[in-house]
């Protein structure tokens, strides 16, 4: 089985500075972003689960609502397959709360914690029906499971360390509890981008991170270069 | 002649305690007071960083919507 966790934001610098053992696995490295303008999360993620630039056909559209056929995915190549939440794909609808959040703290009709709140609300419910999956003995090809939490609270919040070091923390525990529950899995960890300060504010870095539990050292690869390795089972030259 | 003076501060005996036990594994604070010091400093800092400026919210109001979060 492969268990890809998606973590959006998620930083390296972070992961190394907070000393996340967990998320830092066999090899881990930076993902090379230099194929977008802009690194977009809805953009980012569509490319990486079709292993082609999709920057062009989303901009002409809507963002937020644009949403992949199967047959355009990696999942495609698997039998038996589980998806949740993830951004290009079944992006979750309360996401739009978040955004929504983001803008009332602007206008000032709303508080950092109110924001805080709604991704920490939209995170507990994530995690509970993604350990629901991963756990009910179903026999899965491949699992992916999206975490939004570490990108929306770090727009905010990015530049106060010791409040992402507990995100982070969570993410590690998170990937922890999955490699001790499926330790014959391939686990595949990957980020849409990483973050970089503006005072406390948080924007997207020109790089991603990505964490491979097996001995396989991707070295600096592009997003679109995961769609092959996964449809491979990362049986490629190392 | 100037006269310097040094604020002090009350701690409870048994913090005290405590704080000279941690640095028994930390040679690079030389005394308790050296790492009450640091450590308030630390704290402050980030609570200072918690307020922001008008320049640094403009700047990551561009940016987030150049990204698609805010229109």
């Amino acid at each position: 089985m492969i268990i890809i966790l998606g973590f959006d934001g998620l930083e390296y610098e972070y992961v190394k500075k907070f000393g996340c053992r967990n998320l830092m696995q066999k090899h881990f490295g930076k993902t090379d972003l230099s194929q977008f303008s802009e690194p977009r999360t809805i953009v980012l993620w569509s490319s990486f689960l079709t292993g082609k630039n999709q920057e062009k056909r989303i901009l002409s559209g809507d963002l937020w609502t644009f949403k992949l056929k199967k047959e355009e995915t990696f999942f495609n190549h698997f039998k038996n397959f589980y998806v949740l939440d993830t951004p290009g794909y079944n992006y979750s609808e309360d996401h739009k709360k978040e955004r929504d959040a983001l803008r009332a703290f602007f206008e000032k009709k709303g508080t950092v914690e109110n924001y805080d709140e709604v991704a920490f609300e939209n995170h507990k419910k994530i995690k509970e029906q993604f350990f629901n999956a991963l756990n009910s003995g179903t026999n899965f090809d491949i699992v992916m499971g999206y975490f939004g939490v570490a990108d929306v609270v770090g727009h905010l919040s990015f530049g106060l360390e010791e409040k992402m070091k507990i995100i982070y923390n969570e993410l590690d525990e998170i990937t922890r509890k999955v490699q001790e529950k499926h330790p014959d899995a391939t686990i595949l960890i990957v980020s849409d981008h990483g973050m970089k300060k503006i005072g406390r504010f948080g924007d997207h870095s020109n790089y991603a991170f990505w964490s491979l539990n097996i001995d396989k050292n991707l070295g600096n690869p592009k997003t679109t270069d995961f769609y092959s390795m996964i449809i491979n089972n990362f049986k490629m030259s190392s | 002649m100037t006269i310097m003076y040094m604020p002090k501060i009350e701690i409870s005996d048994e913090l005290y305690q405590k704080i000279q036990e941690k640095i028994k594994n930390l040679p690079e604070y030389k005394s308790a007071d050296e790492y009450v010091a640091k450590i308030l400093e630390k704290e402050l800092k980030e609570k200072d960083k918690e307020v922001y400026s008008q320049e640094e919210e403009k700047k990551i109001k561009e940016r987030l919507k150049g990204l698609g979060y805010l229109d």
